[in-house]
């Protein structure tokens, strides 16, 4: 049921990125992969590395639609990665800090950061690989 | 209409920052307009914040224009159709006057209105409310403050009202709404309704975003961008410090 609720958070993302067309639904559906990636690997490599490797499917789905379709890859990928930005980290790191767990939202804070550049890494590792001359 | 070729390379790069490009991909594809545009050599330094362009042409004339970005939206189809024609202009030279008046159309190209954004904005706040774990019902009321917030937007989203301030009433809403909600409709949870509403309005894409640049070599313009990182965490922060404290009593309210 979770990537119903994926989908439709993706899909309400991906609107009001203002992608038009076709891009709406594929960009959604990169984010439906990238997410049921992160929850195959996570058990398997840890959360970090899961990210990383969601991160990676992404933006392959991305690279590949953008050879299809002719769009930039950025299109896709920026939708896609939605679900898997640390914004719910953000979030509590900024509310552990009004109520004045400072230790706890640093911890938080520092665990929104991994997982932002979990993300970068398996975006520019793939952007890298699959780029065209 | 544009003066020159090089105004209308300024005019590519301004549009791509004013979309959301990265950083790198603007300085690439304006350097490529420029060599299709017929100058001889092209350099681009550009930033979030402006960006400066110098061109040698055929003669061996060098012009520089600087322009400022004062907005900039991330805007995924005017991307699409900017990069598509410089991508063919690329590909094929053709005269600077339909060059500049595909860019001009692909820059000016209408985006999703209200009647599409405002419902947008309540699937995603309640997509999100139900990805975190919320039950249906927090799913509903975050759809609920995901739609008030999409039209609340559409009156605040003006040149003279700062974004930070934006932000941190979006955030008091978000969470003042989720936490009243709780409080009157028992037992539902504060916290996804607040965590989906405010996935509308944390700068998660844009961390993302800056630590791309960073790995891309493009320095000044992630740390400008960690700046903004920094401002949009500050304004969601004390947004919902103020609706805590309302809420906890501590104001005294």
């Amino acid at each position: 049921m979770i990537l119903v609720w994926t989908f439709a958070a993706t899909l309400g993302f991906a609107f009001l990125l203002q992608c038009r067309g076709w891009t709406l639904l594929w960009a959604s559906l990169g984010g439906v992969a990238g997410w049921g990636v992160y929850l195959l690997m996570t058990p398997l490599a840890g959360p970090w590395i899961a990210y990383a490797i969601g991160a990676a499917a992404v933006t392959a789905w991305a690279e590949l639609l953008s050879r299809l379709s002719g769009k930039p890859p950025v299109s896709y990928l920026l939708p896609g990665l939605i679900p898997m930005v640390p914004g719910k980290y953000l979030f509590n790191a900024m509310d552990l800090m009004v109520r004045q767990h400072f230790t706890d939202a640093a911890t938080t804070g520092w665990e929104a950061f991994i997982i932002a550049v979990a993300l970068v890494v398996g975006v520019t590792s793939i952007s890298v690989l699959l780029r065209r001359p | 209409m544009e003066r020159s070729p090089i105004q209308m390379v300024a005019n590519a790069a301004e549009w791509l920052i004013e979309n959301g490009a990265e950083i790198a991909r603007v300085k690439n594809d304006t350097e490529a307009l420029a060599r299709a545009a017929g100058m001889r050599e092209a350099e681009c330094f550009a930033l979030p914040t402006g960006v400066i362009i110098t061109v040698e042409d055929a003669e061996g004339k060098t012009t520089t224009v600087v322009r400022r970005i004062h907005q900039r939206v991330l805007h995924l189809e005017r991307l699409n159709l900017l990069e598509t024609c410089i991508r063919e202009a690329v590909a094929q030279p053709t005269t600077a006057e339909i060059l500049a008046k595909k860019l001009r159309s692909a820059a000016q190209a209408p985006g999703w209105g209200p009647a599409a954004l405002i419902p947008a904005s309540g699937l995603a706040a309640g997509g999100f409310a139900l990805f975190y774990g919320g039950t249906l019902a927090e799913g509903g009321l975050a759809l609920i403050f995901g739609l008030v917030w999409a039209v609340l937007k559409l009156f605040l989203d003006r040149p003279w009202i700062p974004g930070v301030f934006t932000t941190a009433l979006g955030s008091f809403l978000a969470v003042g709404g989720s936490l009243l909600g709780a409080d009157l409709f028992r037992p539902l949870s504060a916290e996804p309704v607040a965590t989906g509403t405010l996935m509308l309005l944390v700068p998660g894409l844009a961390l993302v975003q800056t630590l791309r640049d960073l790995v891309a070599g493009e320095l000044v313009t992630a740390q400008s961008r960690f700046a903004e990182v920094l401002m949009t965490g500050a304004a969601l922060a004390i947004g919902a410090t103020v609706a805590l404290s309302l809420h906890s009593g501590k104001l005294g309210l």
